[in-house]
């Protein structure tokens, strides 16, 4: 799956969390959009423990800061333990450990 | 423009209720304790409180209106504060200019949560918008998960060790071993601290808060008021409030502080070499660190260096942090953790600290933080206290 972000029909910029009015030029047109998926690693956590007693067979699972190209930074899950500072990945919507829509990193490997 | 102080303004009446980790009673129960408190302790009646401003998270679907009516009170002012852990310097703030300005004469400050066991993650659920749907997917965790990779980048930047946290948490445990309602009294060690579970690397045990319930309180009003009920009272020599600083950020690399301090210090005209102690917000030790950089304890970047070289003990040589223990030995019990630094502030100016108290201290520094909506802490906040001449 490719991933989309909402856009600002007015300054063309993209942001996240979603919303309905852009922070950046407080445009009222905001569209989901196609964007460029490589981003990288901002910061990242190995978590081993959660709220949900559901979520704690599939833990511990890495989590990921990531700056999409485009400049936006999302929360993603990543896909390896390998979450050196700077890695690549490319980020895509997908699913996470109990099937929940998420948006998920992959790492490229050099 | 100029700052502007609170002119012939008390603070007064630090009233903390005890904690508990699973509570038998609603959040009135807490509020009202402390309102109650407040009351008796001042001698100053019911009636006689014309202004009224609460944070609770857990409140809702009642308000601060819902209150007045609840505990039998009539005013003419009225504040609702969702500023979580920036709640206590806000609430001292916005009830001063309100009794400088005339507007209320006696203004009532209390926070209240219930937070033990399950409540804790109901609220989560709920907590905002953005988190509910960028942040609770992702391992539905709380705050420990923003903090965690808030940390990491502090440390990759600075860095910073988990030794240089845990020398955090171990003076505020020292400082919390003599606080009567700290729910985490006994001494901690390095090698505990360090052997800690792992929660969400690099945070451990330790490095995070547990969640209970309490409600703490305080009085403003005049100081002729205060002087005429013969209570001791702390003017508020400066205070600041930031929403959303450096949005540009990709993560979170200190508070709203840098943008207000000069502000804060030209107000008072003092420096923070002038603090007795700074009670500081400590939902996870990165947190103090940002408050030392941001409020001009130590540059940006140097606050693992500052803890390694100054003992922050509250009854050391250097600088006394969180004198009470600060909610990594008292507890958070929610909104309440954003008023912890005000009332053991008011009670060290007084000279009536419940556990340690500063030698000689007169002056001190109670600065909040919070409100995780996304990714970081939104809510910025500081005040001066300097005790009260009668």
């Amino acid at each position: 799956m490719n991933l989309c972000l909402p856009h600002c029909q007015v300054c063309a910029r993209s942001h996240w969390p979603p919303r309905e009015i852009c922070p950046h030029c407080l445009g009222h047109e905001i569209q989901w959009t196609e964007i460029e998926s490589g981003g990288s690693v901002v910061t990242a956590t190995l978590l081993h423990h959660s709220l949900e007693p559901r979520f704690r067979e599939h833990l511990p699972v890495c989590l990921a800061t990531i700056q999409l190209d485009c400049g936006v930074c999302v929360l993603v899950y990543l896909d390896s333990g390998d979450f050196a500072i700077g890695n690549r990945v490319i980020v895509s919507t997908g699913t996470g450990p109990t099937g929940q829509e998420a948006l998920v990193a992959k790492s490229v490997t050099r | 423009m100029t700052p502007r102080g609170y002119r012939h303004v008390a603070a007064a009446v630090p009233v903390t209720i005890p904690y508990v980790r699973r509570s038998e009673h609603g959040v009135h129960w807490w509020l009202g304790r402390a309102l109650g408190e407040l009351v008796r302790r001042s001698g100053i009646s019911k009636q006689e409180i014309d202004g009224l401003i609460a944070a609770s998270y857990t409140l809702r679907p009642d308000s601060v209106v819902s209150l007045t009516e609840y505990f039998g009170l009539t005013v003419r002012w009225l504040e609702d504060l969702p500023m979580g852990g920036a709640s206590g310097p806000v609430a001292l703030c916005r009830a001063a200019r309100a009794v400088e300005a005339g507007d209320a004469e006696i203004v009532a400050c209390i926070a209240g949560d219930v937070l033990g066991g399950a409540a804790f993650g109901k609220l989560m659920d709920n907590y905002s918008s953005f988190s509910r749907d960028a942040v609770l997917p992702y391992g539905i965790v709380g705050p420990n998960l923003p903090f965690a990779l808030i940390t990491r980048h502090y440390m990759e930047r600075t860095g910073a060790v988990r030794e240089d946290m845990g020398r955090i948490c171990i003076a505020q445990r020292h400082n919390g071993h003599y606080f009567p309602h700290a729910l985490l009294k006994n001494p901690l060690t390095m090698r505990e601290y360090l052997a800690a579970r792992p929660i969400a690397e690099p945070l451990h045990l330790f490095d995070c808060v547990m969640p209970c319930s309490g409600a703490e309180g305080f009085l403003v009003m005049s100081e002729d008021r205060a002087q005429a009920g013969g209570l001791p009272y702390a003017s508020i020599l400066a205070g600041v409030e930031r929403y959303n600083a450096f949005p540009e950020d990709k993560v979170q690399v200190s508070g709203g502080w840098p943008m207000d301090r000069d502000r804060l210090y030209a107000a008072a005209g003092l420096g923070p070499g002038d603090m007795h102690f700074l009670q500081a917000y400590d939902d996870y030790p990165v947190i103090v660190m940002f408050q030392l950089e941001g409020l001009g304890f130590c540059e940006t970047g140097e606050a693992p260096a500052f803890v390694r070289a100054v003992d922050l003990t509250a009854d050391g040589v250097g600088l006394p942090l969180n004198t009470g223990g600060g909610q990594l030995s008292l507890g958070q019990a929610g909104a309440v953790g954003g008023f912890v630094g005000i009332t053991e502030g008011l009670r060290q100016v007084f000279g009536q600290a419940l556990g340690l108290q500063v030698m000689n201290a007169t002056v001190g520094l109670v600065s909040g933080y919070g409100t995780v909506n996304f990714d970081r802490g939104l809510c910025s906040s500081a005040v001066i206290l300097a005790r009260g001449s009668s």
